[in-house]
């Protein structure tokens, strides 16, 4: 893998945080990736089919899993919705449900770049996000670079 | 609109035609090919088998057309996925990924083709173009959606697909691509090759070590595109194209003027009769050895001194070597180089084609304005090329010639020779045909030396001096000595026999 995970989970953190800016959730619930998730899928699946975001979903999940063991009860959706995520995560703390949202993001958006490279990645998050601040908390770019 | 009343309409020009606008296709040498560009709103199909280039082709059309108002639709069937797509597509200069969402929009329909039928794909497809109204639309690749039909067994499907799709998009204002896997004897009797307004067809020749690959454009409704296989070739900059005409096919021809170019050799001017037709392809045959480069070398230096800039093209020898020679016979190209009003080219592309190498020659000569072009040697040329092509080498070197001297510029071509002492042949390449003059020299047996003659066998501009004329190389290179030698019969052959005088002074030192 190209970049640090834990840059990515940083990245994954601030966007989480930036759509729950645009799109703040319900008073009693705490930000996740769902929302996050939920724009992603359909651009993603437009240019790579509903089949390609569910193969890259569920590769992000076993990933994540191996550091968050929760996230590999969820279950994938052939569209690629993850179907069961809010009631696995509504059995960890709060700390634990925050690492599996942040760890997910972070892989998915890692095999992006991995794929695509960093520019074309930025540029799918910029355009569902085109607010997203021009920070050090939204770029990929490793601290070492 | 027409106005029956308006007398431009009346008058000898009669109602004027539709002018099909011409699109870019951003392949270098592709539009020339194609006769100046794609059709706008036609219907075309790229066919090739697996590894061809055609998606690649694709996309360089894609990034040269679209635009933010008008962008490209590229949907993707079956065949590779988008993420890999754009991982490998991205590699190329002509890949812009400031495009990438707004002026070209990649849209999978894979889901859709197998979750339903035809129809649906079909919907799709006229969903997203009536939402983004494209300029350009790419469905790659298209024969897989034509493979699911046929295997379900339904043609008519397939064809009110086809019809279905041709007849939307050309309404709705796009030029559009069916990208697909074809083999040459899939061709006949596939009714979307009937529709289509054109067929590209791309293709790979394996020979020996080397892969060719080529581009044929087999139909072209509306234009002339220029008939016949031409090479194409993928590098980091995507595909480009090599025409057979070299690009020669528009442009006019310049009268030849009656000016003699000077050899830099005074005596070798007088032989030709004041010096090499300007225009002219000059051939200089000879063995190993003779001074061939050396003659060139002065050729060019002289062209040099009158101000006219040159190309040295060489296969054998890398320039610094070959300038630093010339130094040796007191020709300054070093200056000339730094001035950029002479180019040489080191060509050693063992795996190029011949076009691809022509090309290199011919944008050195646009570059520099040159007068003068060398090609050192023909020999080296030919060994330099992919075994693919050298089948094509006399062919596309007649093209060149022909192209480069009817622009006005002279050439001097260098040919090794094998050497025997029997007979004089002036190339074993049979290509007298081409070259305007012929200069051969060669070694002969003299008096226990290997001596140097030169004669011009062939002049088609005019007459010429049939003497043969002993020469020497030295410190300012080839250097024509005394007159025609009438003490011997039987040069030609190499061992001449003395029918005069009886002693004479050796024109170089003997070992004592």
């Amino acid at each position: 893998m190209s970049h640090d995970i834990r840059k990515l989970r940083c990245f994954a953190h601030s966007l989480i945080l930036h759509e729950a800016t645009v799109n703040p959730p319900s008073p009693t619930r705490r930000a996740t990736a769902l929302p996050v998730l939920d724009k992603l899928r359909p651009l993603l699946a437009t240019f790579m089919g509903k089949t390609g975001y569910q193969a890259l979903i569920l590769r992000a999940m076993i990933m994540a899993g191996e550091e968050v063991p929760w996230l590999c009860n969820v279950e994938i959706a052939a569209n690629g919705n993850l179907e069961n995520y809010n009631e696995q995560s509504a059995k960890h703390e709060t700390d634990e449900k925050a690492d599996g949202s942040e760890i997910l993001l972070a892989h998915l958006i890692s095999l992006l770049e991995a794929f695509i490279g960093e520019v074309l990645t930025l540029r799918l998050i910029n355009e569902l996000w085109p607010a997203l601040p021009k920070d050090d908390d939204f770029t990929l770019e490793d601290e070492h670079d | 609109m027409i106005n029956p009343t308006d007398p431009e309409n009346k008058s000898t020009k009669g109602p004027s035609k539709v002018k099909i606008r011409q699109l870019p296709t951003g392949v270098r040498g592709l539009d020339e090919i194609l006769g100046g560009g794609i059709p706008e709103y036609s219907f075309i199909v790229i066919a090739a088998p697996p590894g061809s280039g055609k998606t690649t082709l694709a996309h360089q059309i894609a990034f040269a057309n679209a635009t933010v108002q008008r962008p490209a639709l590229y949907f993707t069937v079956l065949g590779e996925p988008a993420i890999k797509m754009l991982r490998y597509q991205q590699q190329y200069t002509f890949f812009d990924e400031s495009k990438l969402g707004t002026a070209i929009r990649f849209i999978n329909l894979s889901d859709k083709l197998m979750e339903s039928d035809l129809p649906a794909v079909l919907a799709e497809i006229i969903r997203q173009v009536t939402a983004a109204n494209p300029s350009i639309v790419v469905v790659d690749s298209f024969r897989t959606v034509m493979r699911q039909a046929v295997a379900g067994g339904n043609q008519l499907e397939m064809q009110t697909f086809i019809q279905g799709l041709t007849q939307f998009l050309t309404s709705w204002q796009a030029t559009t691509f069916l990208v697909g896997e074809y083999h040459a004897d899939e061709m006949r009797g596939d009714p979307l090759f009937t529709i289509a307004d054109g067929l590209f067809w791309l293709s790979q020749v394996t020979e020996r070590n080397s892969v060719v690959r080529k581009l044929q454009i087999m139909k072209l409704r509306g234009q002339a595109s220029v008939p016949g296989l031409h090479t194409i070739r993928i590098s980091d900059s995507g595909l480009q194209a090599f025409s057979r005409t070299l690009g020669f096919a528009k442009k006019k021809e310049t009268a030849k003027r009656q000016r003699r170019l000077s050899t830099g050799i005074p005596e070798l001017d007088e032989m030709l009769g004041g010096g090499i037709p300007e225009g002219d392809h000059c051939l200089i045959a000879g063995t190993s050895g003779t001074g061939k480069s050396a003659l060139a070398t002065q050729f060019i230096a002289s062209g040099l001194r009158d101000g006219e800039p040159a190309i040295i093209a060489i296969f054998e020898e890398r320039p610094l070597g070959y300038v630093d020679r010339a130094a040796s016979f007191g020709l300054d190209l070093h200056t000339p180089r730094e001035q950029g009003t002479l180019e040489v080219l080191y060509l050693r592309p063992l795996d190029l084609s011949v076009d691809e190498t022509m090309q290199e020659i011919l944008d050195a000569v646009e570059r520099t304005g040159a007068k003068r072009l060398v090609i050192d040697s023909l020999v080296g040329f030919e060994m330099a090329l992919a075994p693919g092509f050298r089948e094509d080498f006399r062919e596309s070197l007649y093209r060149m010639i022909v192209a480069l001297t009817g622009a006005g510029v002279t050439i001097l071509s260098t040919v090794e020779i094998e050497e025997n002492f029997t007979s004089m042949p002036l190339s074993h390449y049979a290509i007298s045909f081409l070259t305007d003059n012929v200069i051969r020299m060669r070694y002969v047996e003299i008096d226990g030396q290997l001596r140097k003659v030169m004669v011009v066998v062939k002049m088609r501009g005019g007459n010429h001096s049939k003497d043969i004329r002993e020469y020497v190389i030295t410190d300012k290179g080839v250097v024509v000595i005394g007159p025609r030698q009438t003490d011997y019969i039987g040069l030609t052959t190499g061992i001449p026999t003395r029918t005069g005088r009886t002693h004479e002074a050796s024109p170089e030192p003997k070992a004592t």
